[in-house]
């Protein structure tokens, strides 16, 4: 039983697990993509 | 002697499909890894000689020019190299996962092998004669020997043979699994057998209906526009299906390889359908600069094309969480510091850990150049070919390479030694910096607007063109490193499916979560999103093609431009 109760403890935890580092991850890719866009928007303004 | 021969191969063939592992089927999908490392091989040293020459480092000889050999390049490595890796690939896990292939599913790719490789050949000889240097997107109106398109129509042949092939052995799969979902490698299968058959046929028209009749001059003229389109429903596409079979493995495969399991089957399921929906559509975003296509088809063209930045972000989400949570599980602490539970020596989860980071730029590129404005600052620039280098040469082929260190001993019967994934590392790092240096250089040189398809010149030492010089040097540099990253892999790939120690290796499918919710039977309804793909490709191409061919420009004769 008490097995049993650590497992499931387990399991609570894992779902609990934060994703705080794949947010901010994904953050990373979104300013890398509008990064880009403002670069090549500036380079566009600038040469028209 | 001769029973206990008979007893102990009757046991390791049962041994071998418990396993799904099944000899004939391996011998295919050797063959077809095979012939796309060759492929590799010799297009890329094709490209080393392409990168030496940009840098003026190299001058070619007039009877094997910069034009000859960029349209050799493209082809071997654009498609050779992917389809045969993709059709070996795919049809490995179309075996493993639904109990071996059927006979006459062999057959077919079989036949599909030959009719390929005889296409490549006739394609191959015309470029080889320097009567067909019109690169591998063969534009209209420049116009190359009439057997170099032949070639094009076999390999076309021979791709739809083995989309058949696939197609007869999910159905019949899910004809004896009645209500149950067609496995998650096979599924990715499936819908890039779907595009491959759908976008094939855009290039089929092109090809067999406008221009060999244009070459043989049985017609005097050819519509551009319509060729070009045609052209680029196909080409988009391709570009697309090699990112979904790259996606396929990291979905699929890596999860397994750091110890984890599988995100979200429905998210999965979700992302193969809305790729297969919104991808044809993205085509003209190559042409964003074409004249003659009015500005609302071209807005919703860039709106078709941005559309499928979205499966890509719901693809970066689900490859960070599993990583999160698989390294969390294994004792990783902190916001960022459990990457270092990541298995960073094992080359099976570094190459298509790699391409996935490259795919962030790389995507972040492409979002730029479908805008209309933003395209005018890097169309037909270098930039140009510094992203394609970056999404195909590093996204795609780093997974290939990933997968080629479980897929070739696994076919092979053989196993990854130490020795070999110690090579797959240094290779990986090789690679990584030579595409750095090389895809770098090309973008910044070609914001600066050094021309794409285009062999060295100085343009009369203007200053301009020379101060492109430092970069094509980077560019060189690349280069080379990048044909020692070829001969590296390739001997990896020769060692594992020849040489290595005999072994099972596992063919790595990650589990979905204890927890995962049951996907529901909808994303099994291919006929209605295969409609759904119609309907949206007759909204983005009916009116324009309609237009091109009502208000035709005049049409344009054959033209020797080299």
């Amino acid at each position: 039983m008490a097995s049993t109760k650590v497992t499931h403890k387990g399991k609570k935890q894992e779902q609990e697990a934060p994703l705080k580092g794949t947010w901010i991850s994904v953050t990373v890719v979104g300013l890398v993509i509008v990064a880009t866009y403002i670069v090549l928007y500036g380079l566009y303004m600038a040469r028209i | 002697m001769k029973m206990e021969a008979d007893l102990i191969a009757g046991f390791k063939e049962k041994t071998n499909k418990m396993l799904g592992f099944y000899t004939e089927d391996a011998k295919l999908s050797k063959s077809y890894i095979a012939v796309a490392f060759i492929a590799l091989l010799v297009g890329g040293f094709l490209g080393l000689l392409q990168g030496l020459n940009r840098a003026g480092l190299l001058e070619l000889p007039t009877w094997f020019n910069y034009y000859q050999v960029l349209t050799a390049h493209g082809l071997l490595l654009i498609l050779v190299l992917t389809a045969f890796f993709t059709i070996g690939y795919f049809y490995a896990a179309l075996s493993h996962n639904l109990g071996g292939l059927l006979p006459k599913v062999r057959k077919l790719a079989w036949i599909g092998f030959y009719v390929k490789l005889v296409g490549f050949v006739l394609a191959v000889i015309p470029i080889l004669m320097n009567e067909a240097s019109v690169m591998y997107t063969f534009y209209p109106p420049m116009a190359a020997h009439p057997v170099f398109y032949i070639g094009l129509a076999l390999i076309v042949v021979g791709v739809w043979l083995c989309c058949i092939g696939a197609f007869i052995q999910v159905a019949n799969w899910r004809k004896n699994h009645k209500g149950q979902h067609v496995p998650i490698l096979s599924y990715f299968a499936t819908g890039v057998f779907v595009l491959l058959f759908f976008a094939l046929m855009f290039v089929a028209v092109e090809v067999l209906f406008m221009i060999i009749p244009w070459v043989f001059g049985w017609v005097d003229t050819i519509n551009v526009m319509v060729a070009r389109t045609l052209f680029w429903a196909f080409g988009h596409t391709l570009v697309n299906i090699w990112y979904l079979t790259a996606v396929s493995a990291w979905y699929v495969v890596v999860p397994k390889i750091i110890g984890g399991k599988r995100w979200s089957d429905l998210l999965t399921r979700v992302v193969v359908i809305a790729l297969v929906i919104m991808n044809i559509t993205g085509g003209f975003h190559h042409q964003i600069i074409d004249p003659g296509i009015n500005a609302v088809v071209k807005f919703m063209h860039v709106f078709m094309s941005l559309a499928i930045g979205f499966p890509s972000l719901m693809t970066a989400f689900a490859l960070f969480a599993v990583f999160e949570r698989t390294a969390r599980r294994k004792g990783g602490k902190g916001l960022i510091g459990w990457w270092k539970k990541m298995p960073w020596g094992d080359v099976r989860f570094l190459a298509p850990f790699i391409a996935m980071l490259s795919f962030i730029p790389a995507g972040a590129g492409g979002i730029a150049q479908s805008t209309n404005q933003l395209d005018q600052v890097v169309h037909n620039t270098m930039w140009i070919v510094g992203h394609f280098h970056l999404t195909l040469g590093m996204s795609v082929v780093m997974t290939f390479f990933g997968i080629s260190y479980w897929l070739v001993p696994f076919i092979s019967n053989r196993v990854l030694t130490p020795q070999i994934n110690r090579l797959g590392v240094i290779q990986t790092w090789i690679w990584t910096i030579g595409m750095i240096c090389m895809s770098g250089a090309m973008h910044y040189v070609g914001l600066l607007g050094s021309p794409r398809r285009t062999s060295y010149t100085t343009y009369g030492d203007h200053a301009t063109a020379l101060g492109w010089d430092p970069y094509l040097m980077l560019l060189a540099v690349g280069g080379t490193l990048l044909i020692v990253g070829v001969i590296l892999q390739v001997y990896a790939v020769f060692n594992m499916m020849f040489f290595a120690p005999k072994g099972e290796t596992e063919f790595p499918i990650a589990e979905e979560e204890d927890n995962a919710t049951k996907t529901p039977y909808l994303t099994e309804r291919w006929g209605i999103w295969i409609v759904v793909m119609l309907i949206v490709v007759a909204m983005a191409y009916v009116i324009p093609l309609t237009e091109f061919i009502v208000n035709a420009p005049p049409g344009s004769p054959p033209f020797k431009t080299w």
